[in-house]
């Protein structure tokens, strides 16, 4: 099956520093695809090449088969929503939104009706003659929205479009995103440092360390079981254990921790250093059940209420600290040792 | 800008405020009273009589060689501004976008470091590579590229001349900074949408410097049109534009009563300018 | 192409460039002159015109005068438009915009009107041209230019410190002039200097307003009345060459202070 978009090897470099190291990516059409990664990690930096404003130092953008790399933006067929934006303060909201119909020669009568259509679906006809520094940020949004949609483009791209907004706004904007993405059926490629709004909105999730792709995939599955241990930790908490690989099976490995030892499922090469991740709320303040085992006795250090859960820090007799989530209002000893249940399908092998 | 000042105001507040204000209200606004006096007095002989009188006024509207002072000032003004803007708003541009960062302050300053010679040093400088026997004659002459010296000096070029050497500079500085503090995202968002480096300038770019032009351009015209020194000493007195016409009524003849009128006049002027771009700025901020 | 375009701007900027620097570049060359006239063509390096500015009494009274008028009404100015921002700052006064309408207006007025009309009013009531009054003039142009620009960094920021020194227990005169007004000092320093710029460089009011005793602009107007003379070449390039120092020790200063 053809991709829309394919990423070979691509690489860039600001002079000295390398912001991004060989990136294959492939995004398939009519995807929502979220670059998780914190600041620094190169996600706008890979957005830019995707967009044609960066031409990466290395490697190859190819779009349909197309090979894009060096053509730009105005040539592209992408268009990108901008983190501030961007709209034309000296247009209203419908010259704004017909500009790139403007821009390809698109006739008057046919640009204000295609514009009026593109705000009717994002909801923002009555506003058609207000300029944006009378409109809501979360409006404005939506006018950048229907600007880049209107022209049809091939892959939106957008740069951290909810940033500015509060909260509830936010988790508003995200299903509209959504729902916007799966009407119009256009391939959006969207970039964030806020796990959770990768975890909603994302078909695929591509998680972005220091330059490189640490983890990609649909975002059950990156959570449920994280390649990397950024990826345990960055997306969603992870309790992290190391240790080392003393025993290995048809597709199950024996790891040695400094908790005893667990057999999990992997695979890996005897004496190998590892991680075991696990995430909090798959640990049980109790004795193991069937089909668990003990993680380890622990005592309590920390505990924070956080509403529906509460967030657990114990320590273990070796000196580890494990983050344990329960539900609010679960009895945890506060002066003696507990211990703590797993199963083994819930323990994660982390090999980087 | 602080937010409102919080206590009231007391004796101590008006110590502070009085001789600041003092100063402007008797040296300030009392000489333009004592101007609009005069303005309504009359030169008769050697004295002024001091009867209430238009006559200044009337003087100004039927005499052609009055009020064609202002027409040339008001010409004059125009083609400078023009000028003045069509010749800077590249250079800033190139100053903004194409010289690296780092040298743009440096750039900058030596744009502006000639304009610190004195103002009518500068102006005479002018008039020597204008002169007949001046530098861009001889040097034209001794290069075969003209046979007899051409008549610069003394003319409306040459004024025109001088006022744009300056008011380039102050323009450039005026979309210069305009240029600089625009987002760079709306060149990428319009380049994104399809839009050539010509369109995206013509549609986006321009239009948003526009306030940057047009106080550069209310600047140029107030300082102009009240300069005496450059068509005084470039221009000479073949036409003769407003303020060398105040200039002429106190000198020879010590018509203080016409000189004030005609000061008055200008500053109607002034203050038309001044509202007409109050009235554009409020338009563009709507 | 964009090589094209690069070479198009580059002479465009070289040509702006020239034009800008064409009258400076003129007229220091030929205060070199050793003939008579200040025109082409160019007779060898000659200090003989600086020598005959330097023994012109007029011109060297015109340069002190000139110094003394520019220090004292931006003195002046400065302190007038620091007490009034302070006072429209710091205190609630009514019809506060339109005090700070008032002083700011003589911005909005040729020199020539100005002139005019102190002329006029000094006429009326039998004030003789003099210095001091070129300098009383000054005061009106530049102070509007100090308070604007005093009142601009008169925020918050420094009304807290203010509050705190008062706390402490300072007399308000004391907060005004230990605690205030070093605090500004860089704007201080900036509109002194601006003031002094304006000032020093002023012709129309000085000429309205003086009479034997003149300044620097003025003696020069007198000196050009004489035709083309590389005398003023000669003056003209030594107030180009200090305004120049000037600039490049105010940007040490600035610079310095940045680095700090």
């Amino acid at each position: 099956m053809n991709n829309l978009v394919n990423l070979n090897s691509v690489g860039h470099a600001f002079g000295e520093t390398e912001v991004l190291s060989d990136i294959a990516l492939e995004i398939p059409s009519g995807s929502y695809t979220v670059l998780l990664g914190p600041s620094g990690s190169g996600k706008t930096t890979l957005l830019s090449i995707l967009g044609g404003f960066l031409v990466p130092t290395r490697g190859q953008v190819l779009v349909e088969g197309v090979d894009v790399t060096v053509i730009p933006p105005a040539r592209r067929p992408t268009a990108t929503v901008f983190q501030d934006y961007a709209l034309f303060p000296h247009m209203n909201v419908t010259s704004n939104v017909a500009f790139g119909l403007r821009m390809r020669g698109v006739g008057r009568a046919e640009q204000q009706s295609r514009a009026k259509e593109a705000l009717q679906m994002v909801g923002l006809r009555e506003h058609s003659d207000r300029r944006p520094h009378q409109l809501s940020g979360g409006q404005r949004q939506r006018v950048a929205l229907a600007r880049a949609l209107v022209i049809e483009p091939k892959v939106l791209l957008l740069d951290e479009p909810l940033g500015a907004l509060d909260l509830a706004l936010r988790r508003q904007m995200q299903d509209e995103l959504k729902a916007t993405q799966q009407r119009v059926g256009t391939a959006f490629v969207h970039v964030t440092h806020d796990q959770e709004e990768a975890m909603a909105l994302a078909d695929v999730v591509v998680v972005m360390n220091a330059g490189r792709i640490e983890d990609f995939g649909s975002p059950e599955r990156v959570y449920a079981r994280p390649a990397s241990r950024f990826t345990a930790t960055f997306m969603g908490e992870s309790t992290v254990i190391e240790g080392r690989v003393v025993e290995t099976a048809n597709n199950s490995v024996s790891v040695d921790t400094t908790l005893g030892q667990f057999t999990l499922a992997g695979d890996a090469s005897v004496g190998e250093a590892v991680a075991l991740g696990a995430r909090p709320e798959s640990i049980k303040i109790r004795a193991p059940r069937d089909g668990e085992v003990t993680l380890a006795n622990v005592l309590l250090r920390d505990r924070t209420f956080q509403g529906s859960f509460m967030r657990l820090r114990a320590i273990t007799p070796s000196g580890e600290d494990l983050l344990i989530k329960c539900p609010s209002g679960t009895y945890v000893p506060s002066d003696e040792a507990f211990p703590l249940a797993v199963r083994p399908e819930d323990l994660i092998l982390l090999q980087r | 800008m602080s937010s409102a000042p919080e206590r009231s105001a007391t004796t101590t507040t008006w110590t502070l405020l009085l001789p600041a204000l003092g100063w402007t209200l008797a040296l300030f606004v009392a000489p333009f009273v004592a101007m609009a006096m005069m303005s309504l007095w009359r030169l008769v002989g050697r004295g002024i009589e001091t009867t209430l009188t238009l006559s200044n006024y009337a003087q100004f509207f039927t005499n052609p060689s009055y009020y064609q002072a202002l027409f040339n000032s008001l010409e004059v003004t125009l083609a400078v501004t023009i000028i003045s803007i069509l010749l800077a708003y590249p250079f800033a541009w190139i100053l903004a976008e194409r010289v690296p960062e780092c040298y743009q302050r440096l750039c900058l300053m030596l744009a502006v470091l000639p304009f610190w010679t004195s103002y009518v040093v500068r102006s005479y400088a002018w008039l020597l590579l204008l002169a007949q026997k001046g530098a861009i004659n001889q040097t034209l002459l001794n290069i075969g590229l003209l046979d007899a010296p051409v008549t610069l000096a003394n003319t409306r070029f040459a004024t025109v001349t001088g006022f744009v050497h300056f008011f380039v500079m102050l323009l450039t500085l005026t979309i210069y900074a305009n240029l600089k503090q625009l987002s760079p995202s709306y060149r990428k968002a319009a380049e994104d949408l399809g839009a050539s480096g010509l369109q995206t300038f013509w549609h986006v770019v321009l239009p948003l410097t526009l306030p940057g032009i047009m106080v550069g351009a209310f600047l140029t015209f107030v300082l102009c049109i009240g300069d005496y020194i450059t068509p005084q000493i470039l221009g000479g007195n073949n036409e003769l534009l407003m303020p060398q016409l105040i200039m002429l009524q106190i000198g020879r003849r010590g018509d203080f009563p016409l000189a004030a009128a005609l000061s008055i006049i200008l500053m109607v002027v002034i203050s038309l300018a001044y509202i007409a771009s109050a009235k554009w700025l409020k338009l563009e901020r709507a | 192409m964009k090589g094209l375009r690069t070479l198009a701007a580059v002479l465009y900027g070289l040509t702006i460039y020239g034009f800008i620097y064409l009258p400076v570049a003129v007229l220091v060359l030929f205060s070199f002159q050793s003939t008579r006239f200040p025109i082409p063509p160019f007779n060898g390096p000659s200090l003989r015109w600086y020598d005959a500015i330097l023994s012109d009494q007029r011109l060297i009274d015109g340069l002190w005068n000139s110094l003394f008028v520019a220090v004292t009404s931006s003195t002046v100015a400065v302190l007038l438009g620091f007490l009034a921002a302070y006072a429209l700052a710091r205190y609630r006064v009514i019809g506060a915009f339109y005090v700070r309408a008032v002083l700011t207006a003589p911005l909005m007025v040729s020199y020539l009107i100005i002139g005019m009309g102190l002329l006029i009013l000094f006429n009326q009531f039998g004030f003789s041209k003099s210095l001091t009054a070129a300098g009383v003039g000054h005061v009106v142009i530049n102070m509007p230019l100090c308070f604007a620009i005093l009142y601009s960094q008169m925020g918050d920021h420094q009304a807290n410190i203010e509050r705190a020194a008062r706390d402490l227990g300072a007399p308000e005169w004391k907060v005004l002039t230990l605690v205030t007004a070093p605090m500004l000092w860089p704007a201080i320093f900036a509109s002194f200097f601006l003031a002094m710029t304006f000032s020093w460089d002023e012709f129309i009011i000085a000429f309205l307003l003086t009479r034997f005793e003149t300044t620097l602009p003025v003696e020069i107007w007198a000196l050009l009345r004489s035709g083309l003379n590389p005398k003023t070449n000669a003056i003209g390039s030594i107030v180009f060459l200090i305004s120049v120092v000037l600039v490049f020790i105010v940007e040490l200063v600035v610079l310095q202070r940045r680095r700090t």
